[in-house]
């Protein structure tokens, strides 16, 4: 129980250097299709131990609190139930909503008794869904491992696993006993995808978003190219010969990348006044924009804007924060 | 029989070439003094613009225009640093110095109050800045 206390610190710790998820980073995602797929059997509607609730009322909850995290990404999804097998929501793309909807008529009231869990079958249940999907696919399982009836859900998981190489079986456990649990871990362990414990989850918030961004999708720093000695005399805005070989350093990248686009950004020190230094800045990066063209650069690949001295990367009152902050700066945009 | 020779002979060539290129590379950031003028640079950076929460830079919150967010910047990794030899006689050389930048912000109803907030990651770059080379200085 302490080492788990510790590694629970730790992960904390962990995530918090990490940090929130960045503004600016782009989200691109890991795969293209999920299952979330729910244990319905009679022993999720026993109440867990520590957490004093049904443990399907837990899931649910896991359920909702991941939802509202997973970016809309293009991915499709569906919330599909075993033991019995049921579709509670039919492969789709996902959108937030819809799946809150699905997930809220997810049953809290069934038998426990007399509705053991297929496991194995029902994993086994997923291979004509898994069929229809092309590309990187996830499924995510919630139960309490406590395979009872029909083949072996390892077994089954690593059939299907061959069957489908892009396939990850990821595990949200709610196991109670050693059975439970090592079932789960065995299953996650096939193509070293994810097992978390769904207690924690519903605990340690950013513990589920770890979680989430570990399924789904990864962050892509955003890319910039400073132009630096690019200094327009006063009013002025022609490109002047010493810049050439910076500016086609610029038309470079864009040359050997013709899938990317371009927001070319002028931006001033604060001498002057704003609303002047604003519209100087819109003229420069015109100026860079022209002679970009004038390489061969397709003009719908690029946009200028000019921010004046609003986004400073200096103090303004030394010549040096000045210098730094007179720049023309290349966003790339994928 | 001829193969093997042939194979290894290109082996060496591609070696030869590539420390060619590497010392010709090192030769530039010297005979440039690259090296040093990004040691300049990085310092600048550090003591002049805001890269530290000694050294906020303060913008007018876009969502919010009464608020504003303080910032500040971490140079976390230096990924690249080369020069290389232009067409220019004017401009001989051009100097590259990429590295893995992180943002942090604060929001606040004043520089004062921001500066004083809880600061959060909320962008990570990789950064690029391209300088010249120009009777014998690097301009920026």
């Amino acid at each position: 129980m302490r080492l788990k206390k510790l590694l629970l610190g730790l992960l904390v710790v962990a995530v918090a250097l990490v940090g929130f998820i960045p503004a600016q980073a782009k989200l691109v995602p890991k795969i293209d299709h999920f299952v979330l797929f729910v244990d319905q059997s009679g022993s999720m509607y026993m109440t867990h131990k520590v957490m004093k609730d049904l443990k399907i009322r837990l899931v649910k909850k896991v359920l909702s609190d991941m939802n509202e995290l997973i970016p809309e990404l293009g991915y499709h999804g569906s919330i599909q139930l075993f033991a019995p097998l049921q579709q509670v929501l039919g492969p789709q793309e996902y959108k937030r909503s819809a799946f809150a909807q699905a997930i809220g008529t997810i049953r809290e009231d069934q038998k426990i008794y007399g509705r053991l869990t297929p496991m194995g079958p029902g994993i086994l249940g997923l291979d004509p869904l898994l069929a229809q999907m092309t590309g990187r696919k996830a499924v995510i399982i919630f139960s309490d491992g406590e395979a009872n009836k029909g083949s072996d859900p390892v077994m089954e998981s690593q059939a299907l696993s061959k069957k489908y190489p892009n396939l990850c079986f990821h595990v949200v456990s709610f196991a109670e006993t050693s059975k439970g649990k090592a079932i789960l871990e065995k299953i996650s362990k096939i193509g070293s995808c994810i097992m978390v414990d769904g207690v924690t989850l519903l605990n340690d918030k950013e513990a589920l978003a770890k979680f989430v961004k570990d399924v789904f999708y990864e962050e892509v720093p955003e890319e910039r190219i400073v132009l630096r000695g690019i200094h327009f005399d006063f009013d002025k805005y022609n490109i002047k010969p010493e810049w050439i070989p910076v500016l086609d350093e610029g038309v470079a990248v864009l040359q050997k990348h013709p899938e990317i686009k371009i927001i070319i950004e002028g931006h001033t020190d604060s001498i002057g006044t704003e609303a002047y230094n604003q519209k100087l800045s819109e003229r420069r990066a015109k100026a860079v924009f022209d002679y970009f063209v004038s390489k061969g650069i397709s003009p719908d690949r690029m946009k200028t804007v000019g921010f004046g001295e609003l986004r400073p990367k200096a103090d303004n009152s030394t010549a040096e924060g000045r210098a730094i902050n007179r720049r023309v700066e290349i966003k790339i945009v994928k | 029989m001829l193969e093997r020779p042939v194979i290894l002979c290109e082996i060496l060539l591609s070696l030869m070439l590539c420390a060619v290129a590497a010392h010709t590379e090192d030769s530039l950031l010297k005979t440039t003094r690259f090296d040093e003028f990004s040691k300049h640079w990085f310092d600048m950076l550090k003591s002049k613009g805001c890269y530290s929460k000694e050294h906020l830079c303060f913008i007018k919150d876009p969502s919010d225009p009464k608020r504003v967010i303080a910032e500040y910047r971490e140079i976390k990794r230096i990924m690249e640093k080369r020069v290389k030899k232009t067409a220019s006689e004017t401009v001989p050389y051009v100097g590259v110095l990429k590295y893995y930048v992180i943002t942090y912000r604060a929001r606040g109803d004043s520089k004062e109050a921001a500066s004083k907030g809880k600061f959060k990651i909320t962008d990570q770059s990789i950064t690029t800045e391209i300088f010249y080379y120009k009777n014998g200085a690097w301009v920026y």
